[in-house]
């Protein structure tokens, strides 16, 4: 189930990434750039931003995870292991919303 | 069999590297920068070599990682033959042509 999580947040990454640079090259002057900032200040826009983060860090723990699997931590720690990456995505996740909907962002 | 190592090796590694990368990233464009998210801003944060030499490698090490992966699971998904040769040329282009235009970002 992780495997296959990480494959499809991966996935999504790679298509976003995708768009973010083409989004980039499109900001070729001061107003075009004020625009497309006051767009990413919608609502919608900070709740997909938020997703974004929570995406990004699932990938990176989980990969994590995978590779100390593949290096061969022993079986036993797997749930240990889990639950300490559950653990930091839910700091993340309460960090990233108070700084996306409540915060400075 | 040792360039199929290297790449593992490499793909983990940047895997570490980014996660590294996208918090420097995260932190300075949507949390130190709070309400100064301006043209003006980040031009010049952009004409900086070592902001340059950072976005560089971060745009690089961001495409080897994910393409890289999306290369990997065409491998594991589809048959040697026309459909994989097909979908790995459309990952490299993918790829290539996300460099480039980050690269015109960064280097206008």
């Amino acid at each position: 189930m992780a495997w296959a999580a990480h494959r499809v947040s991966g996935v999504a990454l790679c298509a976003f990434v995708m768009l973010h640079v083409m989004v980039l090259t499109s900001l070729g002057n001061p107003e075009e750039f004020a625009r497309i900032v006051e767009f990413s200040h919608k609502p919608v826009v900070r709740a997909a931003e938020y997703a974004l983060l929570l995406l990004a860090a699932s990938h990176a723990l989980i990969g994590v995870r995978l590779t100390l699997m593949d290096l061969g931590v022993p079986a036993r720690l797997e749930k240990p292991m889990f639950v300490a990456a559950a653990t930091m995505l839910a700091a993340l996740g309460i960090i990233g919303a108070r700084a996306f909907f409540w915060g400075t962002h | 069999m040792r360039a199929n190592a290297l790449h593992w090796v490499l793909r983990r590694l940047g895997g570490v590297l980014l996660l590294a990368g996208l918090g420097v990233h995260m932190y300075v464009m949507h949390f130190a920068a709070a309400g100064n998210v301006t043209y003006q801003a980040v031009s010049a944060r952009l004409m900086q070599p070592g902001w340059i030499a950072f976005n560089a490698a971060f745009l690089l090490t961001a495409v080897y990682h994910g393409y890289g992966g999306l290369w990997d699971m065409a491998g594991e998904y589809l048959r040697p033959g026309p459909a994989l040769k097909a979908a790995r040329t459309i990952i490299v282009l993918l790829a290539m042509g996300i460099v480039l235009a980050g690269s015109m970002s960064l280097f206008p």
